[in-house]
């Protein structure tokens, strides 16, 4: 039998069969141009680049899904997300059973898919949710001129979600957002100075301090959606960094601020905004970004400030701040503006 | 009678009308740029023709407290031996409180 292997004959009959049944599969593969065999849902796996076989880890949405009105279940669904992604896990991002979807919800949504460091890298796909309005609502947020899909609106007519891919500071954004809430507010353009400079201190901040002790810089996102009912346009801005108690500069300064027995959070964010904390660069001309913020919010240019930030829940409007139980990685502010 | 002469210089249309961060690293029409490229070579000039500076800061979307700080309170750090107000002059329709701001950075630039 092992003579018969080693023949020249065998060998050569052997080589012709593999060189057959290569062109065979190479005349195969062009025919059916990537669209693969399996009956079910196929392209669209494979527009996603997904198999139709890979397992996807469930993680279902809080019936209110809003991070303003609901903090801490939509923190803790954001962090079953985060563990399940560590696990080497792909996710189903299970919105069906939502009851309320809001779009400062949707935003941080998008810029937690859209970061490598959350998602590991992982897959992820998802449903909308099962009553109508929501789904419309949902699919016009602008959800999905970040996330494929096969249903796909073309023109996002309520929101506008709009991310920047560099870490700079970016006054045209801030422009376009206001453009658009302007537009439906008011029928035309129309400055608002203090949504602007809310916006530009925002991105200032997150380029200065959300980084932390890493050297990478952290990406921002910000968004707008009007509400037709309330007339209201409310603002989102986001980064995933490390929040502004983990920041490297804010540390140092901490440990000086516990010596005056302020050592919650909480009471740290309230001196921030009243201007009674020092830069922690340790220029007295810097360190003005959150007081304006807090300007802004007095002068009547916006309303309802709420900032979310490690383990702290803000309500500027209201002076009303919580410890959350679960934290936020990063820094979250939202308010409104209306007619 | 005398005649005071005004230069002018309006931020919206001879700059930009998104001012940006404070330095120019951190993005576009950053309050560095404006120091260097718009609001020193003004300012000397106004010096020279002993005229004042007229800041007309209406028609941008906005500023944020670091553009106005590094553009003015810059200019006051630049010339620390000068009072700069006395040479300066400004416009703001839109939102009055934005020159009080200046004066302010102005003030306690060399803090």
């Amino acid at each position: 039998m092992k003579k018969l292997y080693t023949e020249r004959k065998w060998k050569e009959h052997s080589r012709k069969r593999q060189e057959n049944e290569l062109d065979r599969r190479r005349h195969r593969n062009k025919y059916l141009g990537g669209r693969s065999t399996s009956p079910v849902g196929s392209r669209q796996y494979n527009r996603a680049g997904l198999s139709p076989y890979q397992k996807f880890h469930p993680v279902s949405a809080p019936h209110n899904f809003s991070l303003v009105n609901n903090p801490e279940e939509v923190i803790e669904f954001f962090e079953r997300m985060r563990a399940t992604f560590k696990k080497k896990r792909s996710v189903f991002i299970d919105l069906s059973e939502t009851t309320t979807i809001t779009a400062d919800a949707i935003t941080v949504l998008v810029s937690l898919l859209k970061n490598d460091r959350f998602t590991r890298g992982k897959d992820y796909k998802g449903n909308v949710p099962n009553d109508e309005f929501l789904r419309d609502k949902f699919k016009e947020s602008g959800f999905y001129n970040y996330v494929l899909s096969s249903t796909r609106p073309k023109n996002p007519d309520y929101g506008s979600i709009r991310a920047r891919n560099t870490i700079k500071v970016d006054g045209a954004t801030a422009q376009s957002l206001i453009t658009f809430a302007t537009k439906k507010l008011y029928g035309e353009y129309r400055k608002q100075g203090g949504v602007y400079k809310v916006l530009l201190e925002s991105m200032n901040n997150t380029r200065d301090h959300a980084s932390g002790r890493g050297e990478h810089r952290e990406r921002w996102w910000a968004a707008v959606h009007y509400d037709e009912n309330a007339e209201k346009a409310g603002f989102t801005f986001i980064d995933n960094g490390v929040g502004i108690f983990k920041s490297r500069s804010l540390n140092i300064l901490q440990e000086s601020l516990r010596k005056l027995n302020i050592n919650r959070n909480s009471d740290l964010l309230k001196k921030m905004l009243r201007g009674e904390i020092e830069s922690s660069t340790g220029i007295p001309y810097r360190g003005r970004g959150l007081p304006s913020i807090y300007e802004c919010l007095q002068r009547g240019d916006i309303q309802n400030l709420i900032i979310i930030t490690n383990n702290v829940y803000a309500n500027i409007q209201t002076n009303r701040v919580r410890i959350l139980e679960n934290e936020f990685s990063g820094t979250f502010l939202y308010w409104e503006i209306s007619k | 009678m005398t005649t005071a002469i005004m230069l002018i210089l309006s931020v919206a249309t001879e700059f930009s009308r998104t001012p940006g961060p404070r330095e120019r690293k951190d993005g576009d029409f950053s309050g560095e740029q404006f120091l260097q490229e718009y609001l020193v070579p003004k300012y000397e000039e106004a010096k020279r023709e002993n005229a004042i500076l007229f800041i007309d800061l209406d028609n941008t979307e906005g500023y944020g407290t670091s553009f106005l700080e590094e553009s003015f309170g810059g200019l006051q750090r630049l010339y620390p031996t000068e009072d700069v107000l006395k040479s300066l002059d400004f416009k703001s329709d839109d939102e009055r409180y934005v020159i009080d701001d200046i004066k302010k950075y102005i003030k306690e630039a060399n803090n």
